[in-house]
């Protein structure tokens, strides 16, 4: 089904639409939601926020999206809130943003100590960039999500994200050499 | 093939979806196989760019299914059911915890009319009723009502242990449990019951028990407990004056209770199962807390004190004296 005709029944009040939409975007959603924290539950909960208030606002919202950059928004942004007002609670000033390429519970999922190397071989390439480097590029190659969309996501310009991601891939580049 | 990829720098070439494409599907793409081949002078170009793709990997992270499942039933609990409302409560302030051991989230089994919300091991539900009045559930615990007619009779069944907050109205609000019910018309108390024991605490307002045939009128502050083994019960006045139980806090007192008592609280809290040695053990009467956030400094408050040592193996604890 494509995302328009989901988009209207959800529009529409069809609680299977949303079934269908949380159903083919919760892995998404989780996958790049957990990377900012351990805390699973947090961000259970955050998508659980994330698709109840969809439903109540379903009347009000706009009439053409694309479903997945429209969710990963909003999912961001309470992670992020929540993360900020966890901050203020232990009274540290500077909130930096952490994007782990691998979650630390799935170095544990990792058995055998060959995969284990060529785990962390393939990551450890990853580790000297920033978080927000991280995340262009997780969201450029992994989700093949466009610089627009990028963009709104992660609430910066067009020219800020081209930057993010030709200075990761440059990083990397020199890695190599 | 467009031949202005021959203009590209690798990090141009490695953000070209149809290249990206090529790499990761382990060159099947004809026209790519072809392009590469034709264009020697080119291929250290191809190949830095390669190098790139292959470099930027993400390992997807996904939820267990049934932990998929529970969320969607919740979320659609939520948007379909006009007056109840379940959340999975979560302990913002306690950072760090979520990340010592894993906290299962809560199963709620859903029929339409006879609603039942059941709490598992190692977490607490609120769940806001039809009327207005609020319940939390402690873990491994459950509620069930009917629906139709709980406006004019609000009857809940109780196992385990909970906190309502009842709001007044003209219907008498009751609790259901193994050995007694509770009534009341607007007041906030505390429900336990579980295997032979029972017990009741007010903290606004005043609540009557029954026990078999004899009732009893709790004021705020006061406690009923009620042995179902030694046919006695017991009213005291409650050690501390607070507005909601401790364990909602996740502070779990005792005073003068049996350890098999102690340790299966433990258990529900952290989700885990604990092992006694030997069986005398669980008749020794501990006083003290534990506190919910941290397996290990738990089992310390609560063995040191009792000359005992643990050891932990997975989700499983062995006690044994020293």
């Amino acid at each position: 089904m494509t995302d328009e005709t989901l988009w209207q029944s959800l529009r529409d009040g069809e609680v299977k639409a949303l079934e269908m939409i949380y159903k083919r975007e919760v892995d998404h959603l989780y996958s790049y939601a957990v990377r900012f924290t351990r805390d699973e539950d947090m961000v259970m909960d955050a998508i659980q926020d994330t698709f109840e208030e969809l439903w109540n606002k379903r009347k009000n919202v706009s009439h053409q999206v694309t479903i997945r950059p429209y969710l990963m928004t909003a999912v961001r942004r309470r992670v992020l809130y929540i993360l900020k007002s966890r901050k203020k609670i232990l009274e540290v000033s500077d909130f930096e943003v952490d994007f782990a390429e691998i979650d630390n519970r799935e170095k544990q999922w990792i058995k055998s100590e060959e995969t284990k190397e060529t785990h962390h071989k393939l990551h450890q390439s990853m580790e000297f960039l920033s978080a927000r480097q991280k995340e262009a590029l997780y969201l450029k190659f992994f989700q093949n999500l466009s610089y627009e969309e990028i963009c709104s996501i992660m609430d910066i310009n067009y020219q800020s994200v081209r930057n993010l991601i030709s200075q990761a891939l440059k990083k990397i580049k020199e890695e190599w050499k | 093939m467009n031949n202005s990829f021959l203009t590209y720098s690798s990090e141009e070439l490695a953000l070209d979806p149809s290249f990206i494409k090529w790499v990761r599907e382990r060159s099947v793409d004809a026209a790519w196989n072809s392009f590469y081949e034709n264009h020697k002078y080119f291929q250290p170009v191809m190949d830095e760019a390669k190098y790139l793709v292959s470099k930027v990997t993400f390992t997807p992270i996904y939820l267990e299914q049934s932990k998929k499942d529970a969320l969607w039933e919740r979320i659609q609990i939520n948007i379909t059911e006009d007056h109840i409302q379940i959340r999975h409560i979560l302990w913002y302030k306690w950072i760090g915890v979520a990340a010592c051991f894993a906290i299962l989230l809560g199963v709620v089994y859903f029929k339409w009319n006879r609603p039942t919300i059941h709490s598992l091991k190692g977490n607490h539900e609120m769940v806001h009723l039809p009327d207005d009045s609020e319940v939390i559930i402690n873990a491994e615990s459950s509620i069930a009502f009917t629906r139709n007619s709980f406006t004019n009779k609000r009857n809940i069944n109780l196992e385990g242990e909970a906190f309502f907050t009842v709001v007044k109205n003209d219907a008498p609000f009751r609790v259901i449990m193994d050995k007694g019910i509770i009534e009341v018309l607007g007041t906030s108390f505390n429900a336990y019951s579980r295997n032979d024991s029972m017990a009741v605490q007010c903290f606004t307002g005043s609540v009557k028990v029954s026990i078999k045939a004899e009732e009893f009128v709790l004021k705020a502050g006061e406690q009923l407990s009620y042995s179902g083994l030694k046919k006695s019960n017991e009213k005291i006045n409650l050690p501390f004056q607070d507005n909601r139980p401790r364990w909602i806090s996740r502070i779990f007192h005792f005073e003068r209770s049996q350890l098999r008592i102690v340790l299966d609280e433990l258990s529900r809290q952290y989700d885990v199962q604990i092992v006694l040695d030997n069986e005398k053990n669980g008749k020794e009467l501990y006083t003290g807390f534990f506190t919910g956030d941290d397996l290990d400094k738990a089992l310390q408050s609560v063995l040191w004190p009792m000359n005992m040592n643990y050891r932990i193996s997975g989700n499983i604890i062995y006690v044994n004296d020293d």
